[in-house]
């Protein structure tokens, strides 16, 4: 099938929200070439569980598609028509399979060295759509926090090393866990819209719940974790299976295969916490990469008012089997690695803040509890500066305000 | 493909790219000028092509620039830097175009033309691998060649599917993970299983732990160990590249084949997101590097008349970049993944060379074969010039 043979009827089990834009948008959506119009149904497809800034890229996208005159959107979707499909692919249900597609379609396009292509030409299509601003908070610039655990450290290791270029390291820092909640209140209270705040939480705590943000949690996502590895392990002991089939298979299971079915944010909570876990590499086994896998995705589909993350120590590495089975006790935790891992996690999650609009007004600030060393970057703070006199971690997050 | 908002996608990293690539080959150029102004220049003249040897060894899975030649990333490869790079001829910029996976794009290596087999089922390749023009090309005997390869993923990279060549010509692949689970058997203890790890990747193709007959055969009649010995020394080791340079160097004491592939792997752990395993693999490979030229060194068939080659597959993805997440993969095809480097050394070879210029990863076939004196006729890419 091909776009332009879409009909209403088609999006008939689609949630009643992705249904709903979809019948809306179909003159648009049926206008695309077939790469785009996947790409744009797997978005619309889940479109219930998104976060309200993903909701108004998607609308704000097609919107934009719909004024665009007939060249300017030809001329969008010119290099991506270009690209070559095989009837193998197109006759896919990629209405109601669209991973699955998009899945098939990108093995394709390696195979048939089209990938620079379609990077040239989804490039060219993403600068010429414009999207809506994202959702902005009066007097709440963006900012995001990293706490790096007590129980972390490597000897010798220079933290923030990557970091320091860009703002003010703090040599001598008190920074206790009291003003951090306090700040977190303060920040809630500013801005009490849900989906707002986020909270990461990479250590073994549980329980560590901030009013007005939405907590994520290493340990609470336990049982999740072990139902999946269960499954996994499954997998692998299954003759035939492979990775491919292991990692299309986990992206497919829902919350409500997990056992999870909540509703209203917390659904779109819960959705959020799953794809963390069925689609991110390590995440089921290392906390480290929980924490940094979980924040690349909040910020780039929440676009959080304020994001903290708290790094635990992660296990060490076993075999990768072990690894995946329950039936082997965790290993003896690795601090000096973790060390590592969430100081380069601290790192991509400033890279991260840099991809959102008005990342310019943004603040962000890392922090070792075992070092007292942080590092302050935004409006204010002067890049490469250090500061070596002691400060009080309330006076730290005053600033960022 | 996700596009959720332009700036996703329109945050462009070539520039960025152009200059770590220009830092880069700035820094090396230093190391290069150094070790030429202490005198040195080509090696000894390079042997008769009958007693000539090629080392190939991969320096895998997939390694960026910030953590190996970059200035940043030199404090990790501190035997590349300091004993090899002095010797060598160092290409900055080798260039894979094909499928960044590491089984097919080791093996378009090796085939010397871009596979397009699904990285994940271990297809033989379509088109004859170095090995297979090698011994058909001189006759050369089964023991001649070998693959040493971290896992049952690569167990057909030996050989091709292509009319002409195939089995009769393929080389003999050893899987050191399949030799110890099998040395081992259902009863492995913490001590063996550490090796036996496998990339995040690939638990799917893991060794099975049972006493196969044919890898207990391996052990014995190729290795010329006792099941326990093997064993016992696998336990001395700590990871599975350094069984695999274990292994690769009781085949060249006892057999000393003219060419030997050896592809390294424990860097792939990058895959689980942490960066400190991924740094301790970089620095156990350039380790083991150091340790592969030494046993060339030692080993009287092999000592003045050995070429080396030492090249990552491919890189791995820029942390710029927004449709990756830096360091862990290598999906994005961008610029950084696809850029990497090569140096080869030994007999012939000049030290203390820097080429600038592009090299494809295609292009080491037709090197090889002309280093060894064999036709590479299917093989795309050319000849490279500096190494010949």
């Amino acid at each position: 099938m091909l776009p332009s043979e879409l009909t209403a009827n088609d999006f008939r089990v689609y949630p009643d929200g992705a249904r709903a834009v979809a019948v809306e948008y179909l003159s648009v959506i049926s206008a695309l070439p077939l790469v785009l119009a996947v790409s744009m149904l797997r978005e619309i497809s889940v479109y219930d569980w998104l976060f309200p800034a993903e909701q108004k890229l998607i609308t704000g996208q097609l919107n934009h598609l719909k004024l665009l005159s007939a060249e300017k959107r030809q001329e969008a979707v010119a290099d991506s028509a270009a690209l070559s499909v095989p009837k193998q692919l197109s006759d896919m249900d990629w209405v109601n399979g669209s991973r699955r597609f998009l899945e098939s379609l990108t093995a394709y396009l390696w195979a048939s060295h089209q990938i620079d292509q379609f990077h040239s030409a989804a490039a060219k299509y993403a600068s010429m759509v414009r999207t809506d601003p994202p959702p902005k908070v009066d007097g709440v610039p963006r900012t995001t926090i990293v706490l790096l655990g007590e129980s972390l450290e490597k000897k010798g290791y220079p933290v923030f090393q990557k970091l320091r270029p860009q703002g003010v390291f703090f040599e001598n820092v008190t920074l206790d866990a009291g003003s951090t909640s306090e700040w977190m209140r303060r920040r809630a209270e500013k801005a009490p819209e849900p989906l707002t705040h986020f909270y990461l939480d990479g250590s073994d705590a549980r329980g560590q719940n901030y009013n007005g943000f939405e907590s994520i949690s290493w340990a609470e996502a336990a049982p999740l974790r072990e139902d999946l590895l269960r499954r996994l392990q499954h997998m692998i002991t299954t003759p035939g299976a492979g990775p491919e089939m292991a990692r299309t298979q986990l992206a497919s299971l829902s919350p409500a295969d997990l056992g999870l079915k909540r509703t209203g944010k917390n659904a779109v909570m819960d959705h959020f916490v799953v794809s963390v876990l069925t689609e991110g590499s390590g995440t089921q086994i290392f906390s480290t990469t929980f924490v940094q896998w979980a924040a690349r995705e909040l910020l780039r589909r929440a676009q959080p008012a304020t994001l903290v993350l708290h790094y635990g120590v992660r296990q060490q590495l076993q075999p990768m089997n072990d690894m995946l089975s329950r039936s082997v006790p965790m290993a003896s935790p690795d601090a000096a690695g973790s060390f590592i891992d969430a100081d380069m996690g601290a790192y991509y999650t400033w890279i991260n803040m840099q991809r959102l609009s008005g990342s310019e007004q943004s603040r962000f600030v890392a922090f070792s509890e075992s070092r007292h060393q942080a590092v302050a970057i935004g409006p204010g703070f002067a890049k490469g500066a250090t500061m070596s006199d002691p400060m009080q971690g309330n006076k730290l997050l005053s600033l960022l305000s | 493909m996700l596009i959720r908002s332009p700036h996703e996608l329109v945050a462009s990293t070539s520039g960025q790219i152009a200059l770590n690539r220009r830092d880069f080959i700035s820094l090396a150029s230093k190391g290069a000028a150094a070790a030429i102004l202490s005198g040195a220049g080509i090696a000894r003249a390079a042997s008769s092509p009958a007693r000539r040897k090629v080392v190939i060894v991969t320096f895998g899975g997939g390694a960026r620039d910030e953590e190996t030649f970059a200035p940043e990333g030199q404090r990790n490869i501190p035997c590349l830097m300091t004993s090899l790079l002095p010797r060598s001829t160092f290409f900055a910029q080798v260039v894979n175009h094909g499928i960044l996976g590491h089984y097919v794009a080791t093996t378009s290596l090796a085939t010397g033309v871009y596979e397009t087999f699904n990285n994940f089922t271990g297809d033989a390749p379509a088109n004859p691998t170095l090995f297979e023009y090698f011994r058909k090309g001189l006759r050369r005997p089964a023991e001649d060649a070998w693959v040493i390869s971290p896992s049952r993923g690569f167990a057909h990279m030996g050989g091709s599917v292509a009319k002409g060549y195939g089995p009769s010509y393929a080389a003999g692949v050893i899987l050191p993970k399949q030799l110890l689970g099998a040395a081992s058997g259902a009863n492995a203890s913490d001590d063996i299983l550490h090796l036996l790890r496998d990339n995040y990747e690939e638990p799917f193709v893991a060794p099975q732990l049972s006493r196969d007959e044919r890898h207990l055969q391996q052990i014995e009649e190729l290795l010329k160990l006792s099941v326990s010995d093997f064993r016992h020394h696998a336990m001395s080791l700590s990871s599975a590249d350094e069984l695999s340079v274990f292994v690769a160097r009781r085949v060249m004491e006892q057999l000393s084949p003219t060419l030997i592939w050896i592809t390294l792997h424990d860097i792939d752990v990058a895959h689980s997101g942490a960066y400190s395993l991924y740094i301790d693999g970089i620095q156990r490979t350039d380790r083991l590097c150091l340790d592969i030229w030494q046993t060339i060194e030692s080993l009287p068939e092999y000592r003045s008349n050995t070429t080396m080659f030492i090249l990552p597959d491919f890189g791995r993805d820029s942390d710029t970049n927004p449709g990756g997440n830096g360091f862990q993969h290598h999906r994005t095809g961008d610029a950084l993944s696809r850029t990497t480097w090569m140096m080869a050394l030994g007999p012939g070879i000049r030290e203390g060379a820097f080429v600038q210029r592009p090299v494809d990863s295609l292009d080491l076939v037709p090197t090889v074969g002309r280093k060894l004196g064999f036709d590479t006729s299917l093989a795309k890419g050319s000849a490279i010039a500096e190494v010949l």
